[in-house]
């Protein structure tokens, strides 16, 4: 079971992120030039429609894809070069710094996700890295939480001690014996949290904090549909709201069996 | 006879194979007696005591043999039967009390639920319960507190209770002092060999050899999922015949024996994939030619022996 | 070699600050309880005693894993209780520790090899290639071929083969004084004596001293030279191995000698009352006395001191008579 989820999960990412590396050559047209009559439904030419300014709304699915992944992996990656360390030093010290810290990442953790990116990014203004940055701070509570509880249980293991009395020092302690044992659950959080970060992502772009007209993006995109819906103009968002679906559930999917796989069976 | 064990087979499945954990075991108990088993971890001990009551679950099977209790094949049996003579029949005391004590329950209450399942009357079971704590050497009022609120010994004596609250004919303890100290240990045996007073039978499964010698009247000894030797206590002890029995007591250390111990080589071979032959051949300062074919149970002075020193002898099994 | 003084480990009942802000008294679990010994050079001392009462915790004070609450540790005439940092790191290579459990005391994500060489490394005793060679040496030697397991990491290990490593791992940095903890109750039967051999043959070629913690009596006679029985936290007995197993004189040690499993039918029964006491409520008077049969008034309100008797240090007031 968790292998059939981990398989199909990793061909939905690898599906996606090919159609990211080659976009022009996926794209039958340029994502930001009307290429045809606007608000067209699915048809030959144009298997998505178009929309409203007679774009291919293919083509900008297509392309929008790059920005998710950038803005996500990245925003990810930023936040586990962060999370994972002050897990792993709050865990392993304990003591005031511990309780600090503990209280910062609960605090954060309280807010919903969403609503904190829009605080950051509001704050720091739009753009691309703006929203990185908004999107790496919500999920540093996730990373720094599992790790620092794994730490506090790994820390009491024996072969922690046996290091100990063989006069490793702290840094080789925490570098040697206790970070690759926690390693798997980096993993695991990275893809689950990357689920979570692509929703989050889809929402700071629909208010507009990402990107501007008339570069393509996901969530963007479905702002713009937005309006046009009521007159039932369905696909002008169906396509970019499926696509956030889709690989959200991707890296869930990895994240699930994953976590099946590895940590469930440490467990026993 | 109140139980034969007739050729047992159990298997497990495993990602690596089938391991046959118990391979063509037989073993007679007679009325009253108490029988240690004795072996390493993984030589099939427990297994042979959980094929016996049917708790053996999924990878595990029960392949062939037949369990005569009583005149009654309980491998043959519905699973309905076998629930009735498990508990009331047979009983069995598991190595961490924990496992049979539900922690949220009151101790009397999980002993009514025990007795009532059997049929036993509720104001008859409570009375039932108390006597049976009495017997254990519990004061009657433990009916009424939580597992987690007696010290280790004292639960054992509550599963002990519970499983010879029906007076089951047989009674079997997996490893049913592990856990404890040595001097609860003692009061257990104690406990176990009183018990064993009138027609019970008892079987010990234990790791610590000197433990069964102690304690029973025959003793089994087990090698990689089969009996070596079974016997009278005193002569399997004293002049041991398979050299695996040889070899494990004078490995063991004991405080009152003047002698060194001597370490056995080697380790038990794996059982998905058991070498050819005697499975103790590798370890074996005894081995020789003809032990590269299995042995047959053979009976030496009224012991029954899986080892080629012997001879043929008059083929047992 | 080594010598403890007084050494005391009291745990707090109350955890949290909460739990400690609320409580009427601060309660303490006093494990162990004012503990004095000396081990010489070349001698294994065994501690020995039910669960609970103190001699794990005493071996953890020693290797420096648990911090004393009171008393002195002096190893080779130099104080070691309150060393830290680079000092401390300079003392553990003199002090190495075996543990009970070799399922956990070996790190899941490294190789058996490299289980060997990082204590090498960390002490800056070789090069890492020296090393290598160093750590294959002493695989061969606890009998696991080099070529076999050098690269195989701890979970294709059976148990006793992982306390193997987890001898020569100790053993590797050459320590003067060992603490080995229950090294072989979680080894199958058939293989604790070659684990017993194994160390004793370490001991004697590096001519170590050891503390060897046990809960059965029966290995006593196999690896120590002296023997001190702990009962809640304090010794009530301790002395030459050969003469208080046979003619132990404080009732708990003949108790437990006498509920010992032997393939000797026993010739005494010394009857104890209940179980072990709660740490958290030590008794008035001898700790032992309200288990103790043969116990009387002064014992429920005196407690004896650790007094030499003999040829041993007893805590009893009427020290017992028996031979085994």
């Amino acid at each position: 079971m968790s292998n059939r989820m981990l398989y199909a999960g990793l061909a939905i990412i690898s599906a996606v992120v090919f159609m990211a590396i080659f976009a022009p050559f996926i794209a039958p047209y340029d994502p930001t030039k009307s290429t045809g009559d606007v608000l067209q439904p699915p048809s030959a030419e144009h298997i998505m429609g178009t929309d409203n300014l007679g774009r291919d709304i293919f083509s900008r699915v297509v392309y929008g894809a790059r920005v998710v992944l950038i803005v996500v992996f990245s925003a990810s990656l930023l936040s586990m070069l962060v999370g994972v360390p002050l897990g792993l030093i709050s865990g392993y010290y304990g003591g005031k710094l511990d309780r600090v810290l503990s209280m910062i990442m609960d605090s954060l953790y309280a807010f919903p996700s969403l609503i904190l990116a829009i605080a950051i990014a509001a704050v720091l203004g739009p753009s691309v890295f703006n929203a990185m940055v908004a999107i790496a701070v919500v999920y540093i509570p996730t990373y720094f939480r599992m790790i620092r509880g794994q730490t506090l249980s790994i820390k009491t293991r024996l072969f922690v001690e046996a290091a100990k009395v063989s006069g490793a020092s702290n840094a080789r302690i925490l570098r040697k014996y206790i970070f690759p044992n926690v390693a798997t659950t980096v993993i695991v959080v990275f893809s689950l949290s990357v689920a979570d970060a692509i929703i989050t992502e889809a929402g700071l772009s629909f208010l507009g904090f990402i990107v501007t007209a008339p570069t393509p993006d996901w969530g963007f995109d479905l702002s713009s549909g937005k309006p046009y819906l009521p007159a039932g103009y369905w696909w002008m968002i169906t396509f970019p709201g499926l696509m956030v679906m889709l690989l959200s559930l991707g890296f869930a999917l990895v994240g699930e069996a994953l976590s099946e796989k590895y940590l469930a069976r440490e467990e026993r | 006879m109140i139980i034969e064990v007739r050729d047992l087979v159990t298997e497990f499945r495993t990602s690596r194979g089938v391991l046959k954990a118990l391979d063509r075991v037989s073993l007679n108990v007679n009325r009253g007696e108490f029988v240690g088993i004795v072996g390493e971890s993984g030589c099939g001990k427990s297994t042979l005591a959980y094929s016996i009551m049917r708790l053996i679950r999924k990878p595990g099977r029960i392949t062939s043999g037949s369990i005569i209790f009583e005149g009654k094949d309980l491998l043959k049996i519905s699973e309905e039967e076998m629930r009735k003579i498990r508990g009331k029949d047979i009983g069995m005391v598991f190595q961490d009390p924990m496992t049979s004590l539900d922690p949220l329950e009151r101790v009397g209450d999980q002993f009514v639920e025990m007795l009532t399942e059997h049929g036993v009357e509720e104001e008859r079971a409570e009375e039932i319960a108390k006597k049976s704590l009495e017997s254990v050497g519990l004061p009657a009022e433990m009916f009424y507190n939580y597992p987690h609120q007696l010290s280790g010994g004292q639960r054992q004596r509550v599963v002990i209770a519970m499983a010879v609250a029906m007076n089951p004919k047989l009674l079997i303890a997996d490893e049913p002092t592990t856990a404890l100290d040595v001097i609860v240990q003692e009061k257990i045996m104690d406990l176990l060999e009183e018990l064993k007073k009138g027609e019970r039978s008892i079987l010990l499964i234990t790791h610590d050899f000197s433990l069964a010698a102690e304690r029973s009247d025959k003793i089994a000894v087990m090698y990689a999922g089969w009996i070596v030797e079974y016997g009278d206590a005193d002569k399997v002890v004293n002049e041991p015949l398979h050299p695996y029995s040889a070899g494990l007591i004078s490995s063991v250390p004991d405080l009152w024996l003047d002698r060194e111990i001597k370490p056995l080589p080697g380790s038990p071979p794996d059982l998905v994939n058991p070498p050819e032959g005697c499975r103790f051949r590798d370890r074996c300062p005894k081995a020789m030619k003809i032990c590269e074919k299995e042995p047959v149970s053979i009976n030496v002075e009224d012991r029954i022996v899986k080892c080629w020193l012997y001879g043929e002898g008059d083929v047992k099994s | 070699m080594l010598r403890v003084e007084n050494l005391k480990k009291y745990f707090p009942v109350q955890k949290s600050f909460i739990e400690t802000l609320f409580a009427r008294k601060l309660e303490f679990i006093r494990a162990v309880d004012g503990v004095s010994f000396e081990v010489g050079r070349g001698e294994v001392l065994c501690l020995v005693g039910e669960s609970g009462c103190g001699k794990t915790t005493t071996g953890r004070m020693i290797v420096k894993l648990e911090e004393p609450s009171d008393g002195r540790i002096i190893f080779k005439g130099r104080d070691i209780t309150h060393l830290e940092g680079d000092e401390l790191r300079e003392i553990r290579k003199h002090i190495q520790m075996v543990f009970q459990d070799p399922y956990a005391s070996l790190n899941p994500r490294m190789t058996i090899g490299e289980h060997l060489i990082d204590p090498l490394l960390i002490h800056e005793l070789a090069t890492r290639e020296e090393a290598e060679e160093i750590a294959k040496d002493m695989l061969n030697k606890v009998g696991l071929p080099a070529e076999q397991f050098f690269n195989r990491f701890p979970h294709q290990l059976s148990g006793g083969q992982r306390q193997r490593v987890a001898i020569a791992r100790a053993m590797i940095l050459k320590p003067e004084f060992v603490v080995a903890d229950e090294p072989v109750s979680q080894i199958d039967v058939s293989l604790r004596a070659a684990i017993l051999e194994l160390l004793l043959r370490f001991k004697k070629e590096l001519n170590q001293s050891m503390i060897f913690i046990t809960h059965d009596l029966s290995i006593t006679r196999v690896i120590g030279d002296r023997i001190a029985v702990m009962y809640l936290g304090k010794i009530v007995e301790m002395g030459e191995v050969d003469s208080i197993v046979k003619r132990p004189m404080h009732p708990y040690t003949a108790a437990l000698l006498s509920a010992v499993p032997s393939f000797v039918k026993k010739k005494i029964r010394i009857d104890v009352i209940g179980e072990i006491a709660n740490p958290r409520e030590i008794p008035k008077g001898c700790r032992y006395s309200p288990r103790c049969p043969f116990a009387k008034d002064v014992c429920r309100r005196e407690e004896p001191e650790l007094e030499k008797v003999e040829d041993r240090l007893v805590a009893c007031h009427y020290p017992l008579e028996v031979e085994f």
